[in-house]
């Protein structure tokens, strides 16, 4: 198994960890890291996973020039059902539109049909969480931007937090296997079902990295934030 | 200035008067009284016309303060928001203090902290001589964003006439894009310190011009230190006030200002003091101080460290330092700090600060992995966590390389002691947050430990 990780040198928001987690679970793939001033694995060769994590919006918008040559060659392989994960604020150049409040549009690769407003002047940060076959995945969400257009390819139901928008409890955005998420917070080191539910996807043995820690940390979690009442009681 | 001013700063400097004769900290009341009689109250109250600001994100509080008492020493009057209260109704509340009940400005000089998200709002309001800013790192998560986004809010806040004062060795903020006059000070590797290579956290891997990778020549930490483009030659820029070297028989610092040796007095043996005395002392000189009137009153500066205390009892040295929350870069340069050092040590993090940030909503994990733990070196008996979300930090520690066996979760203050053998000869650094109420559990734990150990 082939997973490319694109331009890890700048994810932002500990998200590097994520990525470092993620090649400790499929420890038997190969993990080819495309930097920024390389032609991506994904040009010549065809990966099972691509994944790109959240970076500073003047990343962004260099990395989105920097794909559009290659542009086509991702689509064909989204249509050929190769996994693909997208985290948080990268969603801002993957749809057909990124409206800028009070600056110009932004540039957009259009691969995903849905469309991004980026307001900088209202920043949000929350903690969010739902459930995906009856566990709890805790996440948090933070950023300029909000997501519109993903009512009939929704991947979950936020049970707070807020999802695609702050306005919509219907989170993520899928596509054959592309999975655009705009949460984060390290998910995969931190929903430990979630995580055994990839690597079986993926017939890999489902033990996970330090997964005692893993799952005292998460059980932890779920009782602080029911003491908080982020998460309600009775859920 | 208007009626609704003239009543804004009587009502405000009324109850500055009063809150300081209940003996109230009145750092940010009296400048919400005078927002809410007066919206635009910053604007229009007259200023001090030799005015100074400063922001960073980390040692604008110390720079400011060093400003601020040499000022003092050479005779002249200022006002400062020097307790740090940066934001709209701090900086109300400092000029209010050099203002008089019908709003007459009666001191020389302001020398004003910014935020560094207000600098947008507030700066041109301030209307200040010179801008300095120390550094510029990802803070925060939630507020700050990223680095990037921190610079352009301060880009749009610098107004034409402003002199900026930058640090050439911050290879981020020093190449600010306004047509500004700048001048830079930089900090060479004059205590011999080690390059810190791979941080987690990293801002300026490739150049800004031709997008080549970046050459460190000598890379502090971070995006921070000396460094080249090998295919367009962009580097650090020239810096007129460049502290070069040590004189041990001075006890100096040795800054090369346009070609001419000064010696700064030592204050602290510590890179970041000496980056704060530099910019400091750079500032000054912009604003015409004289260079051996600035050295004779920065030799009587005292830094008055409310993030530092040490204590002895019997075999142990028992140090609390602040490692602010979910500010990973703050936090990794204190591991760095602990990890040099050679003695035997057991680390307390305390970390219990969910409620008192406002916000439990806030209580996000990203920091957790952008720490540097490796930094510690493996040059520690025990980490001691007590914290609420300590289980949090475990999986990222791990990843980092470290010991799973040195890792402790203290429910109770009394598991802390009995993580401590009380006959080892040791330091104990106690870690914790910034705001008032972790600073004060910090001492309690200080004294727990100093009872303990007493016997």
């Amino acid at each position: 198994m082939v997973i490319e990780v694109l331009y890890k040198e700048f994810y932002i928001y500990g998200e590097k960890g994520n990525v470092d987690y993620l090649e400790l679970m499929f420890k038997d793939a190969q993990f080819i890291h495309t930097k920024y001033n390389e032609t991506p694995y994904f040009v010549n060769n065809r990966p099972d996973m691509i994944i790109i994590e959240p970076m500073a919006e003047f990343n962004l918008d260099r990395v989105a020039k920097k794909l559009e040559p290659h542009k086509q060659r991702l689509i064909e392989l989204i249509e050929e059902d190769v996994y693909f994960f997208a985290f948080n604020n990268v969603l801002d150049i993957l749809g057909t539109e990124l409206k800028i409040k009070g600056e110009e549009d932004g540039f957009t690769l259009g691969i995903f049909n849905y469309h991004s407003i980026r307001d900088y002047d209202n920043r949000y940060a929350k903690l969010i969480y739902t459930k995906i076959d009856s566990h709890y995945v805790l996440a948090s969400k933070m950023g300029f931007s909000n997501y519109y257009g993903n009512k009939h390819c929704y991947i979950y139901k936020t049970l707070k937090g807020g999802g695609f928008n702050n306005k919509s409890d219907l989170g993520g955005f899928r596509y054959k296997n592309s999975f655009l998420i705009e949460a984060l917070g390290n998910i995969f080191m931190y929903n430990p079902y979630l995580s055994k539910k990839l690597l079986d996807t993926f017939g890999f043995d489902t033990k996970l990295p330090f997964e005692q820690d893993v799952f005292e940390s998460y059980n932890k979690k779920i009782s602080e934030w029911k003491r908080d009442g982020i998460i309600k009681q009775a859920e | 200035m208007g009626f609704k001013t003239k009543a804004a700063i009587f009502l405000a400097k009324t109850s500055k008067i009063l809150m300081k004769l209940l003996n109230k900290r009145a750092t940010q009341l009296p400048g919400k009284i005078a927002h809410k009689v007066d919206s635009n109250i910053l604007r229009n109250m007259k200023k001090p016309l030799n005015t100074i600001a400063v922001t960073g994100t980390n040692g604008k509080t110390t720079t400011v303060n060093m400003i601020a008492d040499i000022i003092d020493h050479l005779d002249n009057t200022y006002i400062s928001n020097r307790l740090g209260s940066n934001t709209y109704h701090g900086l109300v509340s400092a000029i209010l203090d050099g203002t008089t009940l019908t709003g007459r400005v009666n001191v020389d000089y302001a020398i004003y902290e910014v935020d560094e998200l207000w600098s947008t709002n507030v700066l041109s309001q301030l209307e200040p001589k010179t801008f300095s800013i120390t550094n510029l790192f990802q803070d925060s998560f939630e507020r700050n964003a990223n680095i990037y986004y921190v610079l352009e809010r301060i880009k749009k806040g610098i107004t034409k006439d402003v002199k900026l004062i930058l640090n050439a060795t911050d290879s981020i903020s020093s190449f600010i894009d306004v047509p500004n006059e700048k001048v830079y000070f930089s900090v060479d590797n004059i205590f011999g310190e080690d390059e810190v290579k791979n941080s987690i956290v990293q801002d300026l891997v490739y150049c800004p011009n031709c997008e080549e990778e970046i050459v460190w020549d000598f890379q502090r930490y971070h995006h921070i230190g000396n460094y080249h483009c090998e295919k367009c030659g962009f580097t650090k820029p020239k810096a007129k006030y460049s502290a070069y070297g040590i004189d041990e028989e001075k006890n100096s610092i040795m800054l090369m200002e346009d070609e001419e040796t000064v010696f700064l007095p030592i204050i602290q043996r510590s890179i970041e003091t000496v980056y704060n005395q530099v910019c400091a002392y750079a500032t000054l000189r912009e604003n015409g101080f004289d260079s051996d009137q600035i050295i004779v009153a920065m030799k009587l500066l005292k830094i008055i460290d409310t993030r530092f205390e040490t204590v002895e009892v019997n075999s142990k040295k028992i140090i609390r330092m602040v490692a602010k929350g979910y500010n990973p870069v703050a936090n990794s340069r204190v591991l760095d700090f602990i990890g040099k050092s050679e003695n035997k040590k057991t680390i307390i993090y305390l970390f219990d600060n969910i409620e008192s940030n406002g916000s439990v909503d806030a209580r996000t994990t990203g920091w957790n992995y952008s720490i540097d733990y490796d930094l510690l070196r493996d040059n520690f008996d025990k980490f001691i966590f007590k914290s609420r979300t300590a289980e949090d930090f475990i999986v990222p520690m791990l990843m980092r390389g470290i010991d799973k066996n040195k890792i402790v979760i203290a429910k109770e203050m009394s598991d802390i002691i009995k993580n401590i053998d009380i006959q080892t000869e040791e330091d104990i650094y106690i870690l914790h947050d910034i705001e008032p109420v972790n600073v004060l559990q910090a001492k309690e734990v200080m004294k727990f430990i100093q009872d303990y150990v007493r016997g």
